[in-house]
C-alpha cells in the first residue's frame, strides 16, 4: 500500500571535521565562508533538500555536534566553527558512532528511512591520541556488525598523514584523498567543500533512481591514496 | 505558402549577442539574449541534428493553422522552440542550439532570503507546512482547487500535444521541466520541449533512432525499459503521477515497486473539507482515471490527456471551484468545458487508487536555529574514551544519553522557579492596574503573599542552618 505518508529514504551525509589549534587561521576562515554556501546550495533545491540530511561533527580535544543532522532547507544558518586544542580522532569516531545511532533512531521515529550514511572526514593533522585509541574507535565506527556503520570519505592536507587517512577509510580505493605537498590551505579547502555540495547534488539524483550511490567529490588539487600506501 | 513549407526560422549564431547563463545542464546552457528580453538561447554541447529540430518548429507552425485553439495553448503554456541556430562552417544539417521563449517571470517563487526561483514541481510535492517552514511561501493546501488546476492546466497542454497531427509526446515531464504559477490563477509552462518526440498514429517516433531522450529518475515511466526511449504513452503514464504527487503534495515513490511487478494500492488523503465532494467519493471517474494512467500492463491503454480534463473539470465543478478551470482558460489559450466524463468499462489490473479520509494534523515542522558564533554547538560533545576502557571495549557505547547531573539539574530547577515566581507577580501587577478585576486581583495578592512569605521561610530556615553550623550553636 502506498499513500501520502511514504517519503523517499534520506541519505544522511556527516561532515567530519578536525577543528584542533592548527585548522587556524586561513583553513578555518576558509570553511566558514564556504559552509553557508553548502547550506544555501543543498537547502534552497528542494529537489536535493528533500532527500539529503547533513550534520556536522567537529572534533579537537573533544568531538562536538556543530549542525545536528538536519534537512539543510529547514536550517537557517550554519553555525561558525572554532578552532582549538589537539586532534583527538578518537573522539570524533566515537562521536561520530554515537550520533549516527541517535539520529537514526529519531529519524525512525519520525518514518523516515535511511541509505548508509555517508561521513566525509577532513583532517590536516595526524591524530594526537595513541593509535590504539583511535584505532579501537575506529573500529567501534566501522564494525560491520553495527547496521548503520558508515562509509567514511576522507580528506587530509596540511600534516595530515596517507597511511592514516587510509586507514579511516577502511584501506578501501577512491575513498581516501590527499593534498599534494604545500599546497594552500585556501585554495584546498574551497575546493572540497565545494566538491561536497557536487557530491551531495550528484548523490541526492542518485536517490531518486532508487539506488543510491555516494558520489565522491572531485578535489583538483587532491589525489587519490593508493590503498596500499598503509603500513 | 502555408508554414508548412516555409523553411523554419533558422538564425546564424553571429547574430546574436549572448548574454549572461542561466542555467546548465547535461545538454547544453541557457543564455539571456542582448536585446531580446523575452527569448533564451539554448546551446549544444554537442551540435544536434538540425531536421529533427526543424520538425518540432514546423510542426508548432502547422498545428497554429489546422486547431489555432490548440496551438494558443502549446505557445501559451510552453517554451516551444523557435528557432534553430546554425554556426557557419559547422557540418551541414547539425544544429548549434535554438531560440525559446522565456517563461515569464510569474513562474517564479520568491524564498524567505529574497531570492527568486524557477517554480519547479518539486515545490508542490511535499507537505506545504515542510515548504512554508523550509522557504517562508504560502502554497495551497493538498486537494485544492489551485493544486488541482495547475494539473489540470497541465493536462489541457497534452491534450493538445496528443490531438494535433502528428501528435508529440514530451517525455520527460519532471519537477524542473514543468512549472507552474498561481498569480493569473493556475497555469503551467513546460521546458526542455526540443526532446518532444513526433508519433506516428500507432505511436511510432517518427525521429527516432538519432537520440536518447533520457526520463529524469523518479519521473520515469516504469513500463518505459531501462536505457529505451520513452514513448507516446509516457506522458500519459507522467499525468496519473503529477496529479498523485500535486494535489496529494507527496512523494508517492511508485516505480520501482512498478519495476518490481507490485500491484499497487495507492490511498489518497482527502482533507475534510473536500470529503462529502462526489467527485471525489470512492469510485469516481477520477481515480479511475488516474489508476490506468499508472498501469504499466498495457500502456497503450492508458487514458488521455482529454479524458482527464473532463475528469479534472467534474472535480472542480464538485469543488464549487469552476472560476478555477475558466482562469486556467482565460490565461492558456481559452477553452470551453469539456463534455462529461464517461465512465470506462476499463480497470487497471495493477493500480487502484481509492480516496481515504486524511488522518491527524500532519508532521510538524520546525526550522533549525543553531547558536551564536563561538560557541560550542550543543552539549552534546564526546571526549575520547578513557585509555585503560578504550583498547578493549568493543560492544556499543550505552544507547541513552547520559542523565543530567544533580548541579544541572538543581539549575534548571531553580530556573524554572524563578520564572514562575516572577510570572506570579507579574500577572498580580498586570490585574492590580486593570479596573474591573479587583476579586481576581485580591485573590492573586494573597497568593503572591502567602507564596513570598513561604519563600522567605524557607529562604530563613537555610540561612539560619548555615549560620548555626558556622557559628557553632
Amino acid at each position: 500500500m502506498v499513500n501520502v505518508e511514504e517519503r523517499y529514504a534520506v541519505f544522511p551525509f556527516y561532515l567530519c571535521l578536525d577543528a584542533s589549534a592548527s585548522m587556524a587561521g586561513t583553513p578555518m576562515e576558509s570553511v566558514n565562508r564556504q559552509l553557508p554556501l553548502l547550506r544555501a546550495a543543498v537547502g534552497e533545491d528542494p529537489a536535493v533538500a528533500e532527500v539529503i540530511r547533513f550534520g556536522v561533527v567537529t572534533f579537537d580535544d573533544v568531538a562536538h555536534t556543530t549542525l545536528p543532522l538536519s534537512d539543510l532547507s529547514l536550517v537557517e544558518a550554519v553555525p561558525t566553527v572554532v578552532a582549538a586544542g589537539r586532534t583527538s580522532y578518537a573522539a570524533a569516531f566515537d562521536h561520530l558512532r554515537q550520533t549516527i545511532e541517535d539520529d537514526y533512531h529519531a529519524s525512525r521515529g519520525k518514518g523516515d528511512r535511511w541509505y548508509r550514511p555517508a561521513v566525509i572526514f577532513v583532517s590536516d593533522g595526524r591524530p594526537t591520541d595513541d593509535r590504539e585509541r583511535w584505532q579501537s574507535a575506529h573500529s567501534r565506527l566501522t564494525d560491520t556488525g553495527w547496521k548503520r556503520h558508515p562509509n567514511i570519505l576522507s580528506f587530509g592536507f596540511g600534516d595530515a598523514d596517507p597511511a592514516v587517512l587510509a586507514h579511516v577509510s577502511e584501506c578501501k580505493p577512491h575513498r581516501a584523498f590527499i593534498a599534494a605537498e604545500g599546497a594552500e590551505p585556501a585554495t584546498v579547502v574551497p575546493e572540497l567543500l565545494a566538491g561536497l555540495i557536487q557530491s551531495i547534488v550528484s548523490s541526492s539524483a542518485s536517490v531518486y533512481s532508487g539506488e543510491a550511490q555516494l558520489v565522491p567529490p572531485e578535489v583538483p588539487s587532491m589525489t587519490p591514496i593508493p590503498v596500499d600506501e598503509l603500513d | 505558402m502555408s508554414a508548412l513549407d516555409s523553411v523554419p526560422t533558422a538564425v546564424s549564431r553571429p547574430e546574436l549577442r549572448a548574454g549572461e547563463m542561466l542555467a546548465e545542464g547535461g545538454e547544453g546552457r541557457v543564455y539571456e539574449l542582448v536585446g531580446r528580453p523575452g527569448t533564451l538561447y539554448k546551446a549544444y554541447r554537442r551540435p544536434a541534428q538540425l531536421a529533427p529540430l526543424e520538425a518540432l518548429i514546423a510542426w508548432e507552425a502547422r498545428l497554429a493553422e489546422a486547431q489555432p485553439e490548440l496551438a494558443a495553448r502549446v505557445r501559451a503554456a510552453t517554451a516551444w522552440p523557435q528557432a534553430v541556430v546554425t554556426q557557419p562552417g559547422a557540418a551541414g544539417g547539425t544544429a548549434a542550439g535554438l531560440l525559446l521563449p522565456r517563461a515569464p517571470r510569474r513562474f517564479a517563487v520568491r524564498h524567505r532570503d529574497g531570492t527568486s526561483r524557477l517554480a519547479t514541481l518539486s515545490y508542490l510535492t511535499a507537505d506545504p507546512g515542510q515548504r512554508a517552514a523550509a522557504y517562508g511561501l504560502a502554497l495551497p493546501a493538498p486537494v485544492s482547487a489551485d493544486r488541482i488546476g495547475i494539473v489540470y492546466a497541465l493536462a489541457r497542454v497534452l491534450e493538445a500535444f496528443q490531438r494535433a497531427a502528428p501528435p508529440v509526446g514530451h517525455g520527460d515531464l519532471s519537477t524542473r521541466n514543468i512549472l507552474w504559477s498561481l498569480e493569473r490563477g493556475p497555469e503551467v509552462f513546460l521546458l526542455d520541449c526540443d526532446s518532444c518526440e513526433r508519433y506516428s498514429p500507432d505511436g511510432e517516433a517518427l525521429d527516432s533512432g538519432h537520440r536518447r531522450r533520457a526520463m529524469t529518475p523518479n519521473w520515469d515511466d516504469p513500463a518505459t525499459p531501462a536505457g529505451a526511449n520513452p514513448t507516446l504513452a509516457s506522458d500519459r503514464y507522467s499525468l496519473g503521477l503529477i496529479f498523485l504527487r500535486v494535489v496529494g503534495a507527496a512523494h508517492f515513490p511508485l516505480q520501482r515497486r512498478q519495476r518490481d511487478s507490485e500491484l499497487l494500492s495507492i490511498d489518497f488523503a482527502i482533507p475534510p473539507a473536500a470529503r462529502r465532494t462526489r467527485s471525489l467519493l470512492d469510485g469516481a471517474v477520477v481515480w479511475s482515471v488516474c489508476a490506468r494512467s499508472l498501469s504499466t500492463r498495457d500502456p497503450a491503454r492508458r487514458p488521455a490527456a482529454a479524458e482527464w480534463v473532463s475528469a479534472l473539470e467534474e472535480v472542480l465543478d464538485g469543488l464549487g471551484a469552476m472560476s478555477a478551470a475558466r482562469a486556467v482558460w482565460a490565461a492558456q489559450g481559452g477553452g470551453t468545458p469539456a463534455p462529461s466524463p464517461t465512465r470506462s468499462a476499463e480497470q487497471a489490473a495493477d493500480v487502484r487508487v481509492r480516496p481515504v479520509a486524511m488522518s491527524g494534523a500532519g508532521r510538524r515542522w520546525e526550522r533549525v536555529r543553531p547558536p551564536g558564533p563561538g560557541l560550542p554547538a550543543l552539549p552534546q560533545s564526546t571526549r575520547p574514551a578513557p585509555p585503560a576502557a578504550a583498547p578493549t571495549r568493543t560492544a556499543a557505547p550505552a544507547p541513552l544519553p547520559a542523565p543530567p547531573s544533580i548541579v544541572e539539574l538543581a539549575r534548571t530547577g531553580l530556573g524554572r522557579g524563578g520564572e514562575l515566581w516572577l510570572g506570579a507577580h507579574r500577572a498580580t501587577l498586570a490585574s492590580l492596574s486593570r479596573a474591573g478585576r479587583r476579586r481576581r486581583a485580591t485573590r492573586q495578592v494573597i497568593g503572591c503573599l502567602v507564596l513570598d512569605f513561604a519563600l522567605l521561610a524557607v529562604i530563613f530556615y537555610m540561612c539560619a542552618m548555615v549560620a548555626g553550623v558556622l557559628l557553632g550553636i
